[in-house]
């Protein structure tokens, strides 16, 4: 009797460790979530979150930092310990507070935090007068002396949306603009179809994966696209000139996946500043 | 003959034992201390990222020791260690500016 009371503890030991083995954890779908929450920025707007969640995945693949292009083709699945059976659930609360950092708006001037770092503010500083693009004075001067005018027209000029760094950032291999930059470009159609006489050149760029001919013709499908917004939206083509830089002129290393993507954008220059 | 045989096996479990407890909590003490000296040099503040991971790891590392994953515990109090390292390393380039 005792023996078979012994037997069946083990037995049920046994069984109930081999089912926690075969339970399968998807590491690949947190690392894409990951990946994309890192390109909106997630790192800079959450730090303290995007190091836990990127922790636990590492933990869960198995203390693997990188992943190369061919692992992440094929679904990394892992089997899952005791312990690690709680990761997924912490990795999937940690990426919802990445997500909900990255639109947050701390310093309360009306920028959610990942634009605040694409436009290079500092998220956690006000920088409504930087937005306001000089709009509000104007608005609420009625008849400015001539002094005035040219104060004002002074300080459009100073912060005009092509005086600030005007950057748009694409996906891995895509022309196609994020949804995110739409609204500030449409300030710079707007301020386009203020000043008839600025003409402006985009230039696109891509990052240091990839064939020189592939990019460049890359880089000037990413200019052609943000052209092509600024044409639908009423911008005569003539005024736009466009140019693919390629794999040239990179704002940072090609290391990391951030960094990439950084140098992975089209540029606005001012090409012709009529006075 | 019997309780030869049980007082031999006992004496190596606990040797064994012992061995690996005293690496893993060495190595746990060294983590701590690490992400102590972390935090002390304000990579809480200026290094959040490199002090996260740092902390993170150390939790996985003390969660491992107490599920007995011992080789876990170790590789995580390693990386720990690293990136505690780290931190300190960009705070201390952060002060030098």
């Amino acid at each position: 009797m005792r023996k078979l009371f012994i037997a069946g503890i083990l037995i049920s030991i046994w069984v109930g460790s081999s089912e926690a083995e075969n339970i399968v954890i998807d590491v690949s779908k947190y690392e894409d979530r990951l990946i994309k929450l890192a390109e909106m920025h997630g790192k800079e707007c959450s730090p303290v979150e995007f190091a836990y969640a990127e922790t636990y995945i590492e933990s869960l693949k198995g203390g693997k930092s990188k992943t190369t292009r061919e692992e992440k083709k094929r679904s990394v699945v892992k089997e899952g310990s005791i312990q690690t059976l709680s990761y997924p659930i912490r990795i999937e609360y940690y990426l919802s507070l990445i997500e909900k950092n990255i639109y947050s708006d701390n310093d309360g001037d009306g920028i959610p935090c990942y634009k605040e770092i694409e436009l290079g503010l500092n998220p956690n500083v006000v920088d409504r007068k930087e937005i306001s693009f000089g709009m509000k004075k104007e608005e609420e001067t009625v008849f400015p002396q001539k002094e005035e005018k040219e104060e004002i027209r002074k300080e459009r000029e100073e912060v005009n949306p092509l005086n600030q760094p005007v950057r748009v950032h694409f996906y891995f291999n895509r022309a196609d603009i994020k949804k995110e930059y739409l609204p500030y470009l449409n300030v710079v159609v707007k301020f386009l179809k203020m000043h008839r006489d600025v003409k402006v050149k985009i230039a696109g760029y891509t990052d240091s994966i990839g064939s020189k001919d592939y990019n460049s013709k890359l880089a000037l499908k990413r200019a052609e696209s943000v052209k092509n917004y600024l044409v639908k939206n009423g911008i005569e083509p003539s005024r736009i000139f466009i140019e693919g830089v390629g794999k040239d002129k990179y704002l940072t290393s090609n290391d990391k996946k951030i960094d990439r993507f950084t140098n992975r954008r089209a540029e606005f220059y001012v090409i012709n500043l009529a006075e | 003959m019997r309780k030869m045989i049980l007082s031999v096996l006992v004496l190596f479990g606990v040797a064994f034992a012992k061995n690996h407890t005293i690496t893993t909590s060495e190595y746990l003490d060294q983590a701590r201390d690490a992400l102590k000296k972390a935090y002390e040099s304000g990579a809480s503040v200026k290094a959040p990222y490199e002090y996260s991971k740092a902390s993170a790891y150390y939790n996985i590392a003390k969660e491992s020791a107490s599920n007995f994953n011992l080789e876990n515990s170790i590789e995580a109090s390693k990386k720990s260690i690293e990136w505690s390292l780290k931190a300190i390393e960009k705070t201390s380039k952060g002060n030098e500016r």
